[in-house]
């Protein structure tokens, strides 16, 4: 087991430089391999986890960790100065300062290094598998890049060191570890945005660091405060004997990171990022880090003012995120904003932290990691291979690219509607919310129809064709764009009609180690919840429905006449516009106006309570 | 049983229902109107059209809508989770959103982004109606409610709010937007004809279900209150239809969501 841990942290990050060296027509099967590797590593300890697995380390690997520590605030100082942008070198400066007051000052102590529980453990699947995927999905990507195979070597190579990071993240207990792999993502982070090195990028990469920034700050501050006074500083000590103003700026440093108002900025700039970017780093795996943080602080702050206040805003952030991507364009944009969107929910459900609501954060995330993942990855090969980029350009796509189409449905659709997996985690974080009597279900009410009206309009307009489905054939495409998609659509697929086991035997294990029950039981294989049940021929006859939807589309009526569309008996041309429903600039500065004050609300309940 | 019964029998009730309202508002525009059994006939004469169509998956995806239509009324009917209802219900409806935009045809894709309008005005409060329904009864599952004391007086602010946003979702006036009558000519429905509308018309007879069954759970156990508030609301509705004039979408999604939540949330502070 122990092995198992440090092959899935370690080792990513060992033989990331070792991999750029592989010659070109090695380099995607190398990577391949490798990261099959590291799925079978993490599946291994799927099957072999018993119970929790603490690690300490020995003295050497604390002061290994501290020297990369000071590198990487050095390097972000260093391109502040270099890039003349005060708010990077002024908030790395302040890192730097706290840093080494914390380390050579207040020397905190922590009694556990690494805890391997339930919890970590389905980040860290999350982060092999999906990550996984989209790492040898970047292969064949980048060779639509510009650049030479060595830059795109560097690229793929920086995404499987970030698949350790993530996972050291997952395993971190003591706080410094945790600061180290916290920094490492917003350091891959302004690398990755930053990669195409133009303008825009720069810019964007920049805003992504300082943004990023805050976040390394707020959890040195609860360091510091619970260095000096001479606390365990572990999140498993936070938990045992809560102090609100710890709990509150390790809430904040998670809210920055899962982007939500006004930090949504940084994630919508990741967008200038080859795709596979936005694919790993802001939609499937770290983000993820906002909802993971306040899960693991959940029993600490449900039923404070400080839970109230996180659960409020994470219901906010759900509705007007979904209205924000209303008004946008570009595909990776709605893709971006629906995401910061359902991370709102996530968050508001981990902060609620009833067992239900545990377990449909934990049944959300896991699912919207496998979807977002997937529909980033289907926006690269639309973008590489068809050139579109803005919803705009997509109409009538199907007789194009049928199984683009296919897949973007099968994304929404899982996000949206029932047996799929996020719409039975929305389900279920209803019937949370009202029995927990909390207002939140407003928002999920409101929320979840935002999204749904969202994901609709995009996906009619890509559906839209004249005449029959004569000629439309399965569009053929590289074997890196094929297996790597394909593996997430089945699973969403398959993962639908079971859906009631996984979740009872999967997620809501994560509910049991965090609050120490389960009120989810299965019935055959369907699911009954405290209050609400989904027998198994609903699912079973949902199920059915959708794997007639494909057929829909090829099935050739015969024997029935083909007429041109009616259209109320006009004979215009028609041409198909997409509807976009733009909030004003007024709107969308009160909406970042209000997003400042729930981040102030949450310091200042921290430093009240 | 009873409710597996009614959900098998639902489309053929669906039909008597619409046939009932096409007399009733003949009656009260001062005509005689069709008999009740018209949408019967209509439907034979349908079968007896020559087929047409303009591409398969369209005509795929409207028997799909009716399908999914069938089983969102059905988990309603056999006493399922009021809240899983509601979602396969859009389930269903999302069918015919997505058959309505895959036809190039201007009213067709109108209509298909109104019906998404129309379920943005109304899906929110039926949501919240289901919550309600738990706030008071202390389950979601349509068969515990249908044994608890009636929720109409505790749930009254939601009722008026579901009776409020009906005519959007039984495409009526002054919320018939999403089919518009002959302005945009029957919306994401044109492009449908011969047996393919069969399926769309029976669908909107399933709606009729849907919905009055949902009315009817605000009764609880008391079964003869459930049935007058069914007839009530269906003459309401009627009358409102017959005498106001449609609304545009701007206004629809605005008045419906403001109201009805406006009211669900002051209920629902009651509640909690």
């Amino acid at each position: 087991m122990d092995n198992l841990l440090l092959f899935l942290t370690l080792l990513p990050i060992v033989a990331a430089p070792l991999l750029i060296l592989a010659s070109r027509e090695m380099f995607a099967p190398i990577v391949s391999a490798f990261v099959l590797l590291i799925i079978t590593f993490s599946l291994s300890l799927f099957t072999s986890y018993e119970s929790e697995i603490v690690l300490n380390l020995p003295n050497y690997a604390h002061l290994t960790l501290t020297i990369i520590d000071f590198a990487v605030l050095g390097l972000f100082l260093y391109v502040g100065f270099k890039r003349k942008n005060p708010k990077i070198w002024i908030l790395a400066l302040v890192q730097s300062i706290m840093f080494v007051t914390l380390i050579f000052a207040i020397k905190p102590s922590a009694s556990i290094d690494l805890k391997l529980d339930y919890l970590s453990l389905m980040l860290i699947m999350l982060v092999s598998i999906v990550g996984g995927i989209i790492t040898i999905y970047s292969t064949t990507y980048m060779k639509y890049d510009d650049g030479d195979h060595k830059k795109r070597h560097q690229f793929t190579a920086i995404l499987v060191a970030f698949l350790g990071v993530m996972n050291l993240l997952a395993v971190s207990e003591n706080l410094e570890i945790f600061f180290l792999a916290f920094e490492l993502t917003t350091l891959a982070s302004f690398v990755l945005i930053g990669w195409r090195g133009d303008e825009q990028a720069t810019k964007n990469s920049e805003l992504a660091l300082w943004m990023n920034q805050i976040g390394g700050i707020a959890i040195l501050t609860a360091m510091i405060y619970l260095g000096s006074n001479s606390l365990d500083i572990t999140f498993a000590s936070l938990v045992d004997n809560p102090i609100m103003l710890p709990i509150a700026f390790l809430a904040v440093a998670a809210l920055v990171k899962g982007a939500q108002m006004p930090f949504d900025k940084w994630l919508l700039g990741a967008m200038v990022a080859p795709t596979p970017v936005s694919a790993i780093l802001h939609s499937s795996t770290m983000v993820k880090i906002a909802p993971f943080m306040i899960l693991k602080l959940s029993p600490a702050i449900a039923g404070t003012y400080l839970g109230s206040a996180i659960v409020v805003f994470g219901g906010f952030v759900f509705v007007l995120a979904g209205v924000m991507a209303l008004g946008k364009q570009v595909f990776k944009e709605i893709l971006a904003y629906s995401t910061i969107s359902l991370l709102g929910l996530m968050i508001m459900l981990a902060a609620i932290g009833t067992s239900l609501s545990i377990t449909a954060a934990v049944t959300l995330m896991i699912f919207h990691g496998v979807a977002k993942a997937m529909l980033f990855m289907e926006a690269g090969v639309m973008e590489k291979l068809y050139h579109t980029k803005s919803v705009n350009e997509m109409c009538c796509m199907y007789a194009k690219a049928p199984m683009s189409v296919v897949i973007v449905l099968l994304g929404f659709a899982s996000v949206t509607l029932p047996p799929f997996g996020a719409l039975v985690g929305k389900w279920a974080a209803l019937e949370a919310a009202s029995i927990t009597s909390s207002f939140s279900f407003v928002f999920i009410a409101l929320g979840s129809v935002v999204i749904t009206l969202l994901y609709f309009k995009v996906v009619g307009f890509m559906v839209a064709k004249s005449g029959e489905n004569i000629g439309v054939k399965i569009e053929d495409r590289p074997l890196g764009f094929k297996w790597t998609n394909y593996t997430l659509a089945i699973m969403l697929a398959i993962s639908a009609v079971l859906i009631a086991p996984l979740v009872v035997n999967l997620f809501a294990p994560v509910a049991e180690l965090l609050v120490g029950e389960t009120d989810l039981k299965l019935i055959g294989l369907g699911l009954s919840m405290p209050a609400g049940s989904l027998p198994f021929w609903q699912i079973l006859s949902l199920f059915i429905i959708i794997l007639l939807v494909p057929l829909a589309g090829i099935k050739h009526i015969k024997g029935v006449d083909r007429v041109t569309e009616y259209s109320g008996g006009e004979r215009l041309p028609m041409r198909s516009v997409g509807y976009y429903f733009e909030p004003s600039k007024k709107s969308l500065d009160l909406i970042m106006y209000i997003g400042i004050a729930f981040f102030v609300a949450i310091v200042l309940l921290g430093v009240m309570l | 049983m009873t409710g597996w019964i009614l959900a098998i029998t639902a489309p053929i009730l669906g039909g008597l229902i619409y046939g009932i309202e096409r007399k009733v508002k003949a009656r009260m525009q001062r005509r005689v109107g069709p008999p009740i059994v018209q949408p019967f006939y209509d439907f034979m004469k349908l079968l007896d059209k020559r087929p047409i169509i303009i591409h398969s998956m369209h005509a795929n995806l409207g028997i799909l809508h009716f399908v999914a239509m069938w089983l969102a009324t059905a988990v309603l009917l056999t006493g399922g989770d009021v809240l899983m209802a509601v979602f396969i219900h859009l389930f269903a409806n999302s069918f015919l959103i997505i058959a309505g935009f895959s036809a190039q045809s201007t009213y067709s894709q109108i209509g298909a982004m109104r019906q998404l309008l129309a379920i943005l005005a109304y899906e929110p409060i039926f949501i919240l109606a289901g919550i309600g329904f738990y706030l008071t009864t202390g389950s979601f599952e349509v068969s515990t409610i249908l044994t608890s004391d009636t929720t109409l007086l505790s749930l009254f602010l939601i009722f008026i709010g579901v009776v409020f946003v009906l005519p959007a979702k039984l495409k009526k006036s002054p919320f018939d937007i999403a089919e518009a009558h002959q302005e945009i000519i029957g919306g994401a429905e044109i492009e449908f004809s011969g047996i393919f509308f069969e399926a769309i018309y029976t669908a909107k007879w399933l709606e009729y279900i849907f919905a009055y069954a949902f009315i009817f759970l605000f009764a609880g156990s008391n079964y003869l209150l459930g049935a007058v508030l069914v007839v009530a609301v269906f003459l309401i509705t009627n009358i409102i239809d017959n005498t106001t004039a449609r609304l545009t979408w701007q206004q629809t999604v605005k008045i419906a969501l403001t109201v009805s939540l406006t009211l669900a949330i002051i209920n629902l502070i009651g509640l909690v």
